[in-house]
C-alpha cells in the first residue's frame, strides 16, 4: 500500500483571470461547476482501484484558480467524496478564497464543513494597484474577509501579498505590509512578481522593462521585508513562506519533503513515489480522458535518480533549513566530494550561510534558482 | 561519335553568377529539367543544392558541375556545361579557376532586390577574364519585381548593355529557353587546339570514400583519353586514371574528353592536398611544355584557436578537422595548449568568412560545440636571442625585453564602392591604418579605392564594418604584398582577476587603448551577469589600461514552487543546464563562446 500524506484539488474557476497567472484556470461559469464536480468524482473513482493508504493524510488543500467560486453545497458534496476514504478530515483542511467571496454565512459555512485553515488572496491594500493587478476585489472588503473568516472560528489565517507592479514605490509597498502585518496573520505569502511564460504581463514590455530595471530594488525591498516579517514572528521558512512558530503550512512542507500525494483536477500535478503525474491542464483534455475512461494525464514519469537530486536540489535551496551534509555527500562522484569548494564561494558572496550544509542567506533566496543552476551545472552530470 | 572542330563550336561552358537567394540553384535546376537531364523521378528541391545528398556521403561537394545537351531553336544540338563557382571573397582564387573554364555567365540578380556587392566580386572577376556576361533579371513574377529600374542599376554599377537581358522566374518557369537560346547564340565556343599536347585546368575537386579524390577539370588543349597515366605539372606526380567521365547529373563514364569539354577524372589519389586547384594536368608520356597561368599557392591568411567546449570533446575535434580537410585542402590546422581552454587547435583559414563557414561546418555537421579564439594574423618576430619566431597566437608572443622587431603582414587592399561612399569608407581604411595608393573611376558612380593595410586591421571586422557603412554594395578583395615592422602589442583579458590567454591579442600600439576599451565594453555586454559581480581588465603587461564591471545578479528566483510547480521547474532547470554546457566556466565564472569573438564585434568609431 502507497502511504498518501497529502491530497490536492484543482478548482480552476476564477472571476476574473489574473494578467500575472499562469496556473490552470478558467473564467468561472456556475453552469461548468457540476460537470467539473462530476470529472473530479470520476478521477477519485480512478484512484479508488489503486492500493493507496490513505488513513496518514495529514493535509487536504483547495486550491485554483479560486475555490470561493463554489457554493458551499458544491464543496460540501467534494468533501464528502473525499470522506469515501478518508478516516476524517485532517486539521490542515485549508481553502484559499478570494476576499469579494468572502460572506459571514460562506465564512461560517467554510467552518461548519470542516475547513480549519484558509488563505486569502488579498495582494494589497491599496485600490490603485489592486486595480493594476486586476484583482475584482476592494481595500475594504479585504479586511472585512479577514474579520469574518476570524469571527467565524479560523485560527489559522494566511494572506498573500503581491508587488512589483509597474510603478509602485517602496513606501506603497511598506503601507501594504504594514498594513497585513497588523492584521497578524498565521501565515504569510510574500510574492515579488514574476514574468511567467504564457501570462498576460509576458506580453506586456512595460511589464517586463519595469521588472528587469528595478531587479535591485524589488531585491532591496525584500530584504527589508523578511526582516519586518521575522520581527513580527512570522519566520522565513521558504524563499516566500512565512509562519508563525508551527503554523508553517503542512501541505507545503509535505510537498517539499517529496511525500506522497495525490492531486485531483485540470493541471493539477502529484507524486507518488518514483512517479509525478500532471494532468491535462484544458478543459477539453481533462474532461475528455476522464469520460472515455482513462487516467488524464498530460504526462507521467518516473524520476530518474538523477531528476530526484536536482528535484531535492532545487527545493532545498529555496527552503530555509537548505541541504543537509549528508545530502551533500550524497553528490560525491567517484568518491571526490566537489561540493565544499562551491559552498565556500557562495559563503565567501555572501550568498551562502556558515554553517553545516548548506543554507542560503537571503540574499541567497533571491537568486536561488540561478544557485541551483550553478550547483546542477557543477555537482550533477 | 568523333569529336571534331566542328562538335566543339557545339560546346559551350558557362557558369551563373548571383547573390545568394537570387535564384542560383532553383535557375540551375530549371536548365537540368527543361533540357531533360532529370526528370520528374530525380527532381528534388533543388538538385544542385542539394545538402541531404552530402550528408548522407559524409562530405561536402563544394560545386557541382553538369554537362546537359540541348536541342536549340536552330534545330541543332549543343553540349552544355553549367560550372557551379563558391560564392565569397574569401574563395576569389577558387572562383577565378572556375571563370577561367568559361567563355561567359550569367548574372542572376534578383528583380526586386537589385545588385548585391557579393555578386560584384564575381562579376567583376569574371569581366576582367574576358566572359561574355548574360544579365538575367529573375523573379519577374514577384509583385515588388522592378526589372526596368534593376536593369538600369545593372548597367550602371556592372556596366554592361541590358537591353537583351532575359527577363525570367527560375521559379515559375519563365524565361528559361530564352535563357539558353541565349548562351548558345552569344558565347562563345571554347577554342583549344585539339592537335596540341594536353592541358586540363583543375578547377574543383572532393574527397569520395569509394574512388578517391574525384577531380573537375576543363580541357584546355589536347585530348584526355581514359585510363591515361597523367602528370599534375606543378606538383610534378604522376598517377593512373581509375574513371574519367561527366556528371549529366549522374555520372557517365566516357572514353575520352577533347579541348573545350569538361569533365571529371578519379585515379585512386588519397589525399586532397596532392591535388591542387588551378594546377595544370597534362599526359605523362607527352607532357606539354609549360602549364597554364593563373597558378597560385593557396596559403591560409587568419589564424585562431578552434577549442571543443567541453574538453572531452578533443578527440572528436580532431576527427572533424581531419575530415573536413579531406575536401577542404585550404584548412591547416595543428594541436596547441591555452591556459584558459584546455585542448585544441591553431587553425588557418583564406579569410574570415572561411573561418565561419569552417566553424559552421564543425558544429552543425560534426555536432560539436566549440570555443573560436580572436583571428589573428602571422607576426614575424626578431629576438635578442635565438631565431626569428612566427607567432600564429597572440599568447606565444614572447616577452617585449626579448623582442628587438615585430614585423606584421601588408596586404594590397581593393575596395569597389558607389562614389557617395568614398568620404566615410576612407575615413575607415585611413583608421585601420590604410595608406591609400590609387583611386580610380571605374563609371560615372563606381570608384576603386586601392590602400596598402595591415592585414591585422582586416581581421578585426574590417568586411563587416565596410558592409554595414556601404549598405552591402562595397566589394572588398585583397593579397598579401609583404611584412613590415611595425609597433605593435599585447593585450591581455583578466576576468575576475586572471588571465584569460584565449581573449589576448595583438595590436598596433596607437590602437591598444582604444580596442581595450572597447574589448572589456563589448565582452560586459556579451557575458551574462552571474551570482557575483566580475571585473574585465584589459592590461599591456602589468598595467591596466581598461575596466568593466559586471554588476551581480540581485534576482533570479521564482515566487511559487508549490507540488503542481516542481516538474515543470525541474524541466526548466535541465534545460537551462544543457544552455549552461555550452559556456566555458572558468571557476566561479561562466563565459559564452560569443565572447571569444569580442574583438569582432566592437564597432567602427575609433
Amino acid at each position: 500500500m502507497t502511504p498518501l500524506e497529502a491530497i490536492y484539488l484543482h478548482l480552476p474557476f476564477c472571476a476574473h483571470i489574473c494578467p500575472f497567472c499562469a496556473f490552470s484556470v478558467r473564467r468561472d461559469d456556475p453552469a461548468k461547476h457540476s460537470p467539473y464536480l462530476k470529472a473530479l468524482e470520476k478521477e477519485w473513482a480512478q484512484w479508488g482501484r489503486r492500493d493507496l493508504d490513505y488513513s496518514q493524510v495529514k493535509s487536504l488543500y483547495f486550491g485554483g484558480g479560486t475555490p470561493s467560486r463554489l457554493t458551499l453545497d458544491e464543496l460540501s458534496h467534494l468533501l464528502a467524496l473525499l470522506l469515501q476514504r478518508l478516516p476524517r478530515l485532517p486539521l490542515a483542511t485549508s481553502i484559499e478564497v478570494n476576499p469579494e467571496d468572502v460572506t459571514k454565512d460562506y465564512a461560517q459555512g467554510l467552518w461548519n464543513l470542516g475547513f480549519r485553515r484558509v488563505s486569502i488572496g488579498m495582494q494589497s491594500l491599496q485600490a490603485r494597484l489592486l486595480e493594476q493587478m486586476e484583482r475584482g476585489h476592494s481595500p475594504t472588503q479585504n479586511l472585512r474577509a479577514y474579520d469574518l473568516l476570524r469571527q467565524a472560528g479560523f485560527a489559522e489565517v494566511n494572506i498573500d501579498l503581491l508587488f512589483g507592479v509597474p510603478g509602485q514605490s517602496e513606501s506603497e509597498f511598506q503601507q501594504d505590509l504594514q498594513g497585513m502585518i497588523a492584521l497578524r496573520p498565521d501565515h504569510f505569502s510574500l510574492y515579488l512578481l514574476n514574468l511567467e511564460e504564457r501570462t498576460k504581463i509576458a506580453k506586456r514590455p512595460a511589464w517586463r522593462n519595469w521588472l528587469k530595471e528595478e531587479e535591485e530594488n524589488l531585491a532591496d525591498w525584500y530584504l527589508r521585508a523578511c526582516e519586518q516579517l521575522e520581527q513580527a514572528g512570522l519566520r522565513q521558512y521558504e524563499v516566500s513562506n512565512f509562519a508563525l512558530l508551527g503554523k508553517e503550512s503542512l501541505q507545503n512542507c509535505s510537498n517539499w519533503e517529496r511525500k506522497n500525494y495525490l492531486a485531483l483536477g485540470q493541471g493539477a500535478q502529484g507524486w507518488l513515489s518514483p512517479r509525478r503525474y500532471g494532468n491535462h491542464p484544458r478543459w477539453v483534455d481533462y474532461h475528455t480522458a476522464l469520460n472515455q475512461g482513462r487516467a488524464p494525464w498530460e504526462y507521467s514519469e518516473k524520476l530518474t535518480p538523477q531528476a530526484e537530486k536536482e528535484e531535492e536540489l532545487m527545493i532545498g535551496l529555496r527552503r530555509r533549513e537548505g541541504l543537509s551534509v549528508d545530502w551533500l555527500h550524497g553528490l560525491a562522484r567517484e568518491g571526490k566530494p566537489s561540493w565544499p569548494q562551491w559552498v565556500a564561494v557562495l559563503r565567501a558572496e555572501g550568498l551562502a550561510e556558515q554553517g553545516e550544509g548548506l543554507k542560503l542567506s537571503r540574499r541567497g533566496l533571491l537568486v536561488a534558482d540561478e544557485v541551483a543552476l550553478w550547483l546542477a551545472t557543477r555537482l550533477l552530470p | 561519335m568523333t569529336f571534331t572542330l566542328e562538335t566543339q563550336q557545339h560546346i559551350r561552358n558557362f557558369c551563373i553568377i548571383a547573390h545568394i537567394d537570387h535564384g542560383k540553384s532553383t535557375l540551375a535546376d530549371r536548365i537540368l529539367e527543361f533540357t531533360g537531364a532529370i526528370g520528374d523521378r530525380d527532381k528534388q528541391a533543388q538538385f544542385l543544392d542539394n545538402m541531404d545528398i552530402e550528408r548522407e556521403r559524409g562530405i561536402t561537394i563544394k560545386a557541382q558541375t553538369v554537362s546537359i545537351e540541348y536541342q536549340a531553336k536552330d534545330g541543332q544540338t549543343y553540349f552544355l556545361n553549367l560550372i557551379d563557382t563558391p560564392g565569397h571573397v574569401d574563395f576569389t582564387y577558387e572562383v577565378s579557376r572556375s571563370l577561367a573554364a568559361c567563355e561567359g555567365a550569367l548574372l542572376v540578380v534578383d528583380a526586386a532586390q537589385g545588385v548585391e556587392a557579393q555578386t560584384l566580386a564575381n562579376v567583376y572577376l569574371a569581366v576582367d577574364q574576358d566572359l561574355e556576361i548574360l544579365p538575367v533579371l529573375n523573379k519577374i513574377d514577384l509583385p515588388a519585381a522592378e526589372p526596368d529600374r534593376v536593369a538600369q542599376e545593372i548597367e550602371e554599377i556592372v556596366g554592361i548593355d541590358t537591353t537583351e537581358a532575359v527577363r525570367a522566374s527560375a521559379k515559375a518557369g519563365i524565361g528559361i529557353q530564352e535563357i539558353l537560346e541565349q548562351v548558345v547564340a552569344k558565347i562563345p565556343a571554347p577554342a583549344g587546339p585539339l592537335n596540341e599536347p594536353l592541358r586540363c585546368l583543375i578547377f574543383d575537386s572532393w574527397f569520395d570514400p569509394y574512388v578517391g579524390i574525384i577531380i573537375l577539370f576543363r580541357v584546355m588543349s589536347g585530348v584526355l583519353p581514359a585510363k591515361s597515366t597523367i602528370r599534375f605539372m606543378i606538383s610534378g606526380k604522376d598517377y593512373h586514371l581509375t574513371e574519367l567521365g561527366k556528371f549529366t547529373p549522374f555520372k557517365k563514364e566516357v572514353s575520352a574528353l577533347h579541348a573545350g569539354e569538361v569533365g571529371y577524372f578519379a585515379a585512386g589519389i588519397k589525399t586532397i592536398a596532392d591535388v591542387k586547384i588551378g594546377d595544370t594536368v597534362t599526359l605523362a608520356h607527352n607532357p606539354a611544355a609549360t602549364p597554364l597561368q593563373g597558378y597560385h599557392e593557396i596559403k591560409p591568411m587568419v589564424f585562431s584557436g578552434v577549442y571543443p567546449v567541453d574538453s572531452t570533446d578533443f578527440p572528436e575535434l580532431k576527427e572533424a578537422l581531419q575530415k573536413l580537410t579531406l575536401n577542404d585542402s585550404a584548412i591547416r590546422f595543428e594541436a596547441e595548449t591555452s591556459a584558459a581552454l584546455g585542448f585544441g587547435f591553431r587553425c588557418g583559414f583564406l579569410g574570415l568568412l572561411h573561418m565561419e563557414i569552417v566553424q559552421e561546418r564543425l558544429e552543425r555537421e560534426f555536432n560539436l560545440d566549440l570555443l573560436i579564439t580572436s583571428p589573428t594574423v602571422v607576426y614575424e618576430v626578431e629576438r635578442t636571442k635565438g631565431k626569428m619566431l612566427k607567432i600564429e597566437n597572440p599568447a606565444d608572443l614572447p616577452n617585449p625585453t626579448e623582442i628587438t622587431e615585430i614585423r606584421e603582414p601588408f596586404v594590397a587592399a581593393n575596395v569597389i564602392i558607389p562614389k557617395e561612399y568614398i568620404g566615410i569608407v576612407m575615413k575607415l581604411c585611413l583608421e585601420k591604418r590604410g595608406l591609400q595608393q590609387e583611386m580610380d573611376y571605374l563609371s560615372d558612380t563606381r570608384v576603386s579605392l586601392k590602400y596598402e593595410m595591415p592585414l591585422n586591421e582586416i581581421v578585426y571586422n574590417f568586411f563587416d564594418q565596410l558592409k554595414s557603412m556601404t549598405q552591402g554594395y562595397a566589394s572588398f578583395d585583397y593579397e598579401l604584398i609583404d611584412y613590415r615592422k611595425s609597433d605593435l602589442v599585447k593585450m591581455d583579458i583578466l576576468l575576475n582577476g586572471e588571465i584569460i590567454d584565449a581573449l589576448s591579442i595583438i595590436s598596433h600600439k596607437d590602437k591598444v587603448y582604444y580596442r581595450g576599451r572597447e574589448l572589456v565594453k563589448k565582452l560586459k555586454e556579451l557575458i551574462p551577469k552571474q551570482m557575483f559581480e566580475i571585473p574585465i581588465q584589459a592590461a599591456i603587461g602589468a598595467k591596466i589600461v581598461a575596466r568593466e564591471t559586471i554588476s551581480a545578479m540581485r534576482k533570479n528566483v521564482t515566487a511559487k514552487c508549490y507540488g503542481g510547480d516542481i516538474s515543470r521547474k525541474r524541466k526548466l532547470l535541465d534545460r537551462q543546464k544543457k544552455g549552461k554546457k555550452r559556456m566555458k566556466q572558468f571557476g566561479k565564472v561562466e563565459v559564452p563562446q560569443e565572447a571569444f569573438l569580442a574583438i569582432l564585434k566592437i564597432g567602427g568609431k575609433d
